[in-house]
């Protein structure tokens, strides 16, 4: 028992320092995804074919493969273009794409699922699209989106272990050195899930408070 | 002056066509009723005229804006024309004053004290002074319409569109709505009244329009109209309105 509790005391160091690349990579991932979700979604929303278009094959492909095999494309795939990009660059920009596609559809349809009426009864105020998208159509969205976003973000918390594939120094790959070194296999592991635990249920402690701060504004 | 002035009116809903040349001219200041079944086209009449549905014919001018077929015409009335939405439209994350003033000051550019001295008169003009600062969510169906009154009446519009504006009301709140829209005509205001509600459009309308399949079959004097249609058509519409009640 002991001698677990040294072993814990002397990795905390390292297990802290990945979650911390593991909440950066999160945050990251979920800023950059948002805005790039938000304008796909829009162009999804186009009435111009060659905005919507693109912006279809985008979702579908990035949704429609691993996550795994895009960080490989990105981190050992561009090299060969004489594109080499540091491991927390090259993770962080594949967070963002994939977390972005999804942020897209989720956006999208909150956007869509807005009562026409609403279009409608801007409009006949003089209100322009920008106008009627930005006062009364997104307020409304955001709300049914909050929570599908919530979802995506405590998903990408856990994927960031993916990370770990391309060097990159997060919880799961400092878990791996540790166990490489004292063979205390089932511990450290036990240890690294007991930190994304704890991160995810923070983050979802979060989410809640933005629902509820959503639902302040009435339906 | 006329504030509506249409001729030839076509829209088709793909092939269907929903109307057929309509002609129709509201002078400045005029109450018209438009009564027919449904699917008769007088909603969407009246949505072309708001700009909310693009004509696929026909020449339109409406509060001094010229519609061209095919072209927005929404964005060119920039207000001018109100529209009250059968299910209120009112926006739901704002109150019933934010609801009011957003037209005014978001595309008439006044200044919020002056956009809520105005939305706190018109609401208290439509009854719902002390509701300024209630949601949608916390107000009834009447309520939520006469809100939608008054935001329409906050831009100043020279035409006020109605659709059906008590269709999904339950039925003791259809008159507080009636009422509101009752004292619009006696000030003169210039009104188009899509609506089932037979004797209110005999009793407020100066003019009520008969459509059925998406022409007009017969226009009158309100009073003449129903006191004697001479359209056997429209005879048997008020028949059969009559014989179901309103």
């Amino acid at each position: 028992m002991d001698a677990t509790l040294d072993l814990l005391r002397q990795s905390a160091p390292l297990l802290l320092k990945g979650a911390g690349y593991t909440v950066l990579l999160s945050l990251i991932g979920m800023a950059l995804g948002l805005v790039l979700g938000f304008g796909l979604a829009l162009m999804r929303l186009s009435r111009m074919a060659l905005l919507r278009w693109p912006a279809g094959v985008y979702v579908s492909a990035i949704r429609g493969t691993p996550l795994l095999v895009q960080l490989f494309l990105i981190y050992y795939g561009l090299p060969q273009f004489g594109i080499e990009l540091p491991p927390l660059v090259a993770a962080g920009i594949g967070f963002s794409l994939n977390i972005a596609a999804y942020a897209c559809e989720i956006l999208r349809s909150a956007i869509a699922n807005v009562d026409r009426g609403q279009w409608e009864a801007a409009t006949v105020l003089g209100m322009s699209r920008g106008q009627t998208l930005r006062r009364v159509i997104l307020p409304q969205a955001a709300r049914t989106a909050v929570a599908p976003l919530s979802n995506s973000f405590i998903s990408l918390v856990k994927d960031t272990s993916l990370a770990a594939t391309i060097q990159v120094p997060e919880l799961f790959r400092q878990t791996q050195l540790i166990t490489a070194r004292t063979f205390e296999i089932f511990t450290m592991y036990l240890a690294a899930a007991a930190l994304y635990w704890i991160v995810s249920t923070l983050l979802a402690a979060g989410q809640g408070w933005l629902e509820r701060r959503a639902a302040e504004g009435r339906r | 002056m006329s504030a509506v002035e249409a001729r030839g009116l076509v829209k088709r809903f793909g092939v269907m066509p929903v109307l057929r040349e309509i002609d129709l001219d509201v002078a400045a200041g005029e109450v018209v009723a438009i009564i027919g079944p449904s699917g008769s086209g007088k909603s969407t009449l009246l949505r072309c005229l708001a700009g909310l549905e693009l004509l696929d014919g026909g020449n339109l001018r409406i509060a001094g804006v010229e519609a061209a077929p095919r072209a927005p015409l929404a964005r060119a009335l920039n207000g001018r024309v109100g529209f009250v939405f059968q299910g209120f439209n009112l926006f739901p994350h704002r109150t019933a004053l934010e609801n009011v003033i957003e037209g005014p000051i978001v595309v008439r550019r006044q200044s919020r004290d002056a956009a809520r001295a105005r939305g706190l008169a018109l609401l208290d003009k439509v009854g719902l002074a002390d509701r300024a600062h209630a949601y949608p969510g916390e107000l009834s169906g009447g309520q939520q319409q006469r809100c939608a009154i008054a935001r329409a009446l906050a831009m100043d519009p020279e035409v006020i569109l109605f659709d059906e504006p008590t269709s999904a009301l339950d039925p003791e709140l259809v008159g507080e709505v009636l009422s509101v829209i009752r004292d619009l005509a006696v000030e003169r205001r210039t009104l188009l009244i899509v609506t089932h509600q037979m004797d209110f459009a005999r009793d407020v309308a100066d003019r009520t329009i008969f459509m059925d399949d998406g022409v007009i079959i017969e226009q009158a004097p309100s009073r003449e109209l129903f006191g004697a249609p001479k359209e056997e058509r429209t005879r048997r519409f008020l028949g059969k309105v009559a014989a179901t009640g309103p």
